[in-house]
């Protein structure tokens, strides 16, 4: 995440016309950005590029009428979302993303044999929670990935799903839970010294 | 604080912010509060320590979502693209504010806009979003070679595996000084014909323009000069397999040691429209024989029917012709065509049986109603 008073310094510095401090915040989110964007639209990595670029050049031609964000990834993969589902929306898409609340309601839980064969097909912890975490419902998957790889606090996690920030962490709870049930019988030949 | 702990279960520990950001990006602070909180209450302990390791179990399970990979290709070509548009909007801006000058001040006002004008062009000029083939060797380390022929004759490259490159007049190829250790790379701006050392392992790349080919062992020529509409790769001997810089499957068709996309076989081209971003592939105007000068038949032919005389030509020059055999199965041919070149023979042969055809995507499509 690198020292957030640095960041502001170099966002500052980009809104006054500084080739540089752009450059270098491209350099230091794009990654994040990018890998966010392909999350939420699997299928078109063109269309996540096209919608990346779209959010650094209207940065660039607003700078002098933005504040300085609190987090810049934060700024970043929200406009990103905005920009992308704001596509979606004009072009309506073919693979529009399911998204809407009730979602996870559907979604159903593997059943524990599922969940067996799992484990022996997966070739090493990595495989094996991966797998886990895919079986996940979409919205639990981006809560725990913005709250664990991206860093962010609940709120901002929050405004990113349009829900509350007690509903964001209830969010993250529930799929670290089921994780930790999941992974708790395979403990005592997988994970010697796991809980 | 302190007490809200007391009750926490190792889930509630990995969704506390307090906790996570001790975890993420760990402080002196944070470190010296949850050293004196863990001294003041040892029996959650051992709560503790599993949180821990649950978040480690997380954080493992979402280690390929945290290591997608984007190319530093794309990371600069899309860095490029990004310029180019703040560069216009910015010109932009400037130009739609002249209009709204003051009078009474426009003489000085001209002024300062000729002088604005001539900055801004010269920052343009200098400034200008890079060629592709600049970008691809901008990132290249200190030590890249590069090869750049002025002359009005092909150069002749030979690079540390092996294969060679013709480089065509007005041409450039860089590669990396540790070429073949990791990859085989290059990156052309022109023209050159490739002929490349079989190395099944290690596929070869040829970065010209917006088009990536990949090989594994063969002989081909990539044509991409900087104002160039097309890019054309065509292929002699060997197979090819070619996608675009935007490809979503790059990232795949890169790594993959198998030849997959758009595969171009002998006599084959692919021609990239680089504004429209379009691939098509067709035959190459001049279709060569492929086999050995002793092998090459005699295209001398006395009442030959006519399917047997497109399995030759197909054997021949690699090509795939599509027809109706039934059809044509009462069809005969008495003709020398041992000189004519590919088009010519299929041209003589279908007016004789009194057949059309076409060249549809590197076939040749024969239409006939048959032989009485």
């Amino acid at each position: 995440m690198g020292e957030p008073t640095n960041e502001r310094q170099l966002w500052q510095d980009f809104q006054n016309g500084d080739d540089d401090a752009y450059t270098q915040l491209y350099r230091l989110h794009v990654r994040a950005m990018y890998r966010y964007g392909l999350s939420l639209v699997p299928v078109s990595e063109a269309f996540v590029l096209d919608c990346i670029h779209d959010v650094f050049t209207e940065i660039w031609a607003k700078r002098t009428r933005l504040s300085v964000p609190d987090n810049v990834r934060y700024y970043l993969l929200k406009s990103l979302k905005t920009r992308i589902l704001h596509l979606l929306k004009r072009q309506e898409r073919p693979h529009q993303f399911v998204s809407q609340d009730d979602f996870d309601d559907l979604w159903t839980e593997p059943a524990n044999d599922e969940l067996q064969t799992q484990e022996e097909e997966s070739i090493n912890k990595q495989e094996l929670i991966k797998n886990l975490i895919s079986q996940l419902p979409p919205r639990q998957q981006e809560a725990i990935r913005l709250r664990f790889v991206e860093n962010l606090e609940y709120t901002q996690i929050a405004e990113l799903l349009s829900m509350n920030r007690q509903s964001a962490q209830n969010l993250v709870f529930r799929a670290v839970e089921k994780l930790r049930n999941w992974l708790l019988p395979s403990l005592f030949y997988l994970f010697s010294r796991f809980f | 604080m302190t007490n809200l702990y007391q009750t926490y279960s190792a889930t509630d520990f990995v969704t506390d912010d307090a906790f996570l950001k001790h975890q993420l990006t760990p402080d002196e602070n944070s470190k010296e509060w949850w050293q004196s909180w863990l001294a003041q209450n040892p029996h959650k302990q051992e709560e503790w320590q599993r949180a821990v390791r649950l978040l480690e179990a997380v954080k493992l399970g979402l280690n390929e979502y945290t290591r997608t990979y984007l190319t530093p290709e794309a990371e600069a070509m899309l860095l490029q693209r990004i310029n180019a548009t703040n560069q216009a909007h910015d010109e932009e801006t400037i130009s739609r504010a002249l209009p709204a000058l003051n009078r009474s001040w426009a003489w000085y006002a001209a002024a300062a806009c000729v002088i604005c004008i001539a900055g801004l062009g010269w920052y343009t000029y200098t400034k200008k979003p890079l060629p592709p083939y600049q970008a691809y060797v901008k990132n290249l380390n200190d030590s890249k070679i590069e090869k750049i022929n002025q002359s009005a004759l092909p150069l002749l490259v030979q690079l540390p595996d092996g294969s060679q490159v013709k480089l065509f007049p007005q041409s450039r190829l860089s590669y990396d000084s540790h070429f073949g250790q990791q990859n085989r790379s290059v990156y052309l701006s022109g023209k050159a014909f490739f002929d490349v050392t079989k190395q099944p392992h290690s596929p070869f790349f040829v970065y010209a323009n917006e088009l990536v080919t990949k090989v594994l062992g063969t002989s081909f020529v990539v044509q991409a000069y900087p104002n160039d509409k097309h890019v054309e790769v065509q292929v002699k001997t060997g197979k090819v397999s070619v996608f675009t810089q935007n490809d979503p499957d790059k990232k795949q068709k890169l790594n993959n040691r198998e030849l997959e996309g758009i595969v171009l076989t002998p006599n084959q081209q692919i021609i990239l429209n680089r504004q429209e971003l379009r691939l098509s592939k067709t035959l190459v105007a001049e279709p060569q024989i492929l086999l050995e000068k002793l092998q090459i038949p005699t295209f001398e032919f006395e009442e030959t029917p006519v399917v047997e005389v497109f399995e030759l030509i197909e054997k021949a020059y690699g090509v795939n012709i599509v027809y109706d055999a039934e059809l044509l199965s009462s069809c005969t041919i008495t003709a020398s065509l041992t000189d004519e070149s590919l088009p010519h023979k299929i041209k003589l042969i279908c007016q004789g049986i009194g057949a059309s055809y076409e060249t549809i995507d590197a076939q040749i499509v024969v239409y006939s109603k048959g032989c009485k």
